[in-house]
């Protein structure tokens, strides 16, 4: 594939629109206000409307007034209308937006014969466009959307390092900033300006569609992966501009629309960082969980087998079977056994009967003597009844280390049997 | 201005049997809505409307697709198994990971809806057919409503007015206290896919009518005006129906007088004016009144001062 100058500053506007936008993202999703961005972003179409039918021209200046005004009457609207309803800042942004989208298409269509401007376009952008619309500065032609996206990244890069502290606890503890003297309603309204500007200066060349998704999602994406803002910052930005060069490439290849695929890519990125992180991914959850299961089901076969090697119940012979039937087949037994005789914990003897090797008696005795202390414990001091305590001590067992048993034996006195006359080992 | 009104009457007396089935079709549609919307505003789930109508796009053009045609009930299915796709994905990125409800609604919206795009620009290059189909879904087509579509709205909407009716009690216990639902042994989970599932419903329905982006304001403006009024989850319902239903109505009207006004958008703005004017003055609740309770708790505060002088 040959990259030319057409496709260099068609990802270079991607590229600056996602890092726009993403820095604000990560404050907006913290503050749980991501959908500002998505309601400000339809919002803004009466303000184009109006600016257009003020001048009857494209011209960008005013329509990016008209727009700004909107898009922070929207913030500010909605803040006033949930605070004197009690209802949730969703329900009210919901109510703002629709209805100024709504006055924006009527106005359109009452004067379409003046304005030409297609609520499509708002939505998908024209950012295949960028290299064709340009401005001549000193001799060079650059296009219009780089020049506009990157001043828009230089303010709110700016506004971010030169409002960092404010920000950060503004947006994670609101009260604690009110109560140190930091102005939050300038900070909220300062923040709603930067992504209503970062709307309309983003929306005409990558559309609205790809506004919302570039603020929320890359934010999102870093706040699955990570704890550290410092990290959130760079885990977001380099989403976003990741998304932005294979998004493109991908539509170049297929001949989609750059800005629908940039979005998906985005999406398929979140999924990936949801189901692999290693913190608090879905198979690192679920490693974790199938590994606490697996153990506890090892030392649930160890106390059996050291129960019928120490106690002799003559009715229950080891076999596989029995073990299944005792304590649950499935995946759990299968792995269990699996671990246990890799760490020759157990073997099978000639009569296909599980025994414990004098390593796997070892660990069974701490087992079957973690059990019995907390039975002899729960008896003695909360004075539970003797066939009470077994229950408590099934789980307890499980979660006991050798410290705390030391600790139980020695809170016992020296007991040396449980409430049931057996042995503590 | 003698013709206008005798219009106006025409329209009001169901005389005109081209916008007597559309004027049915809002109708139903907003009382439908503002019953749901009533239940998914107060569970805060006011925006998942919105995320449920974006994330239809991907169904419409697949169906669309496979289909080839512009059968409607193909295009309706399409968006249906999406959205529910939505609701899933909703549902377990709420439960397994611990990115906030906001931004899971915002990530759902845009990415569906973006791969809805990519879905539709592919359909246009590769010459499959008109994307008009796919575009009435994006604005709504009111006025083109067709008899089958206003009796698809009618069932479904009846449908799920009913069954809203008929889980009041399960859902006013989700709303208020989902802990004490749980706690006494409802399936408080089961109800939640319910509601969801309801509000699903509403939106496919409500995006031929009006559109993918207005479908939110019949469920959201009806229920906020509804709770300015009062404090009862019963009376609310009903407030809610009614001002939907009026908007319904009253758009419908609007625009069938007004050929250049489209249906979708003034029916939202009638829903926005019922709602602005309960703001204003609404008892107790409304800017008025609260006015003159505020001057009211001034006054007595300020005689106190005096009197420590």
């Amino acid at each position: 594939m040959i990259i030319d100058y057409s496709d260099i500053s068609i990802i270079a506007a991607a590229v600056l629109a996602a890092t726009s936008c993403s820095v604000l993202g990560v404050f907006l999703v913290l503050r749980r206000d991501a959908l500002l961005g998505d309601a400000i972003s339809h919002a803004i179409l009466p303000g184009l409307a109006f600016a257009y039918l003020a001048t009857q021209s494209r011209d960008p200046l005013p329509m990016f007034i008209g727009a700004a005004i909107f898009g922070i009457l929207t913030a500010y609207l909605a803040q006033f209308i949930s605070r004197n309803c009690s209802i949730d800042k969703n329900a009210s942004l919901g109510i703002v937006f629709t209805t100024l989208f709504a006055i924006g298409i009527i106005t359109i269509r009452i004067a379409a014969d003046s304005i030409d401007l297609d609520p499509g376009c708002v939505l998908y952008g024209l950012l295949e466009l960028t290299p064709i619309d340009t401005l001549t500065i000193y001799d060079t032609e650059i296009p219009r959307a780089i020049i506009i996206l990157g001043t828009m990244l230089l303010i709110n890069l700016l506004f971010v390092i030169l409002f960092y502290k404010e920000l950060v606890i503004t947006s994670f503890n609101e009260h604690h900033a009110l109560a140190i003297g930091i102005n939050t309603t300038l900070v909220h309204y300062l923040l709603m300006s930067a992504v209503a500007a970062t709307s309309v200066a983003a929306f005409e060349s990558v559309g609205s569609i790809l506004v919302v998704a570039l603020f929320i999602v890359p934010a999102a994406t870093a706040r699955v992966l990570t704890d550290r803002l410092s990290l959130t910052f760079a885990i977001a930005i380099f989403t976003a501009i990741s998304s932005s060069v294979i998004g493109y490439f991908i539509a170049k290849s297929l001949n989609s629309s750059v800005a629908g695929t940039i979005t998906t890519v985005s999406g398929m990125i979140l999924l990936t960082a949801v189901i692999f992180s290693p913190t608090y991914g879905l198979v690192a959850k679920f490693y974790k969980l199938l590994k606490e299961r697996v153990r506890i089901y090892c030392e649930d076969i160890l106390g059996l087998l050291y129960r019928l090697q120490k106690e002799e119940i003559p009715t229950f012979s080891p076999t596989p079977r029995n073990i299944k039937r005792a304590l649950g087949g499935g995946v759990y037994y299968i792995l269990a056994i699996a671990l246990l005789r890799l760490r020759k914990n157990v073997r099978i003897n000639r009569r296909h009967l599980y025994k414990l090797t004098r390593r796997g008696f070892k660990e069974a005795s701490q087992i079957v003597r973690s059990h019995r202390l907390w039975e002899a414990y729960l008896a003695q001091a909360l004075a539970l009844e003797p066939d009470h305590v077994h229950k408590s001590a099934t789980t307890l067992e499980h979660f006991t280390s050798d410290q705390m048993a030391e600790e139980l034996s020695a809170e016992l006195g020296g007991s040396t049997t449980d409430p049931h006359g057996k042995k503590i080992p | 201005m003698d013709d206008l009104s005798a219009n106006l009457f025409r329209l009001i007396s169901l005389q005109d049997s081209n916008t007597r089935s559309v004027l049915l079709g809002t109708t139903i549609l907003g009382i439908a809505s503002g019953t749901i919307g009533s239940f998914s505003v107060l569970r805060k789930r006011a925006l998942i409307g919105d995320a449920l109508s974006h994330a239809a796009l991907p169904g419409i053009c697949i169906a669309f697709i496979l289909v080839g045609s512009k059968s409607t009930n193909a295009l309706l299915l399409g968006a249906l198994l999406a959205t529910t796709v939505g609701i899933l994905t909703i549902s377990l990125l709420r439960s397994f990971t611990r990115i906030p409800e906001d931004s899971i609604i915002g990530i759902v919206l845009s990415t569906f809806f973006g791969a809805g795009i990519m879905l539709s620009s592919l359909i246009q290059q590769q010459g499959i057919g008109n994307i008009s189909g796919i575009e009435t879904f994006l604005y709504g087509k009111t006025a083109a409503m067709t008899n089958s579509d206003v009796t698809t709205i009618l069932i479904i909407s009846s449908i799920t007015a009913i069954i809203a009716i008929m889980l009041f009690k399960e859902f006013l216990l989700l709303c208020f206290d989902k802990d004490f639902a749980q706690a006494s042994g409802w399936p408080t989970t089961a109800i939640d896919l319910i509601l969801m599932a309801l509000t699903m419903a509403i939106v496919v329905v409500g995006l031929q009518a009006v559109g993918v982006v207005l479908v939110i304001a019949l469920l959201i403006t009806p229920a906020v005006t509804a709770r300015l009024w009062t404090d009862n989850l019963k009376t609310m319902v009903i407030i809610s129906a009614i001002s939907g239903g009026i908007s319904g109505f009253v758009g419908t009207i609007i625009s069938a007088l007004f050929p250049l006004i489209p249906t979708g958008p003034i029916i939202v703005i009638v829903a926005a004016l019922l709602f602005s004017l309960s703001f204003i003055f609404a008892p107790s609740k409304g800017l008025v009144a609260k006015l003159f309770v505020s001057k009211e708790m001034i006054l007595p505060s300020s005689l106190s001062n005096q009197d420590d002088h």
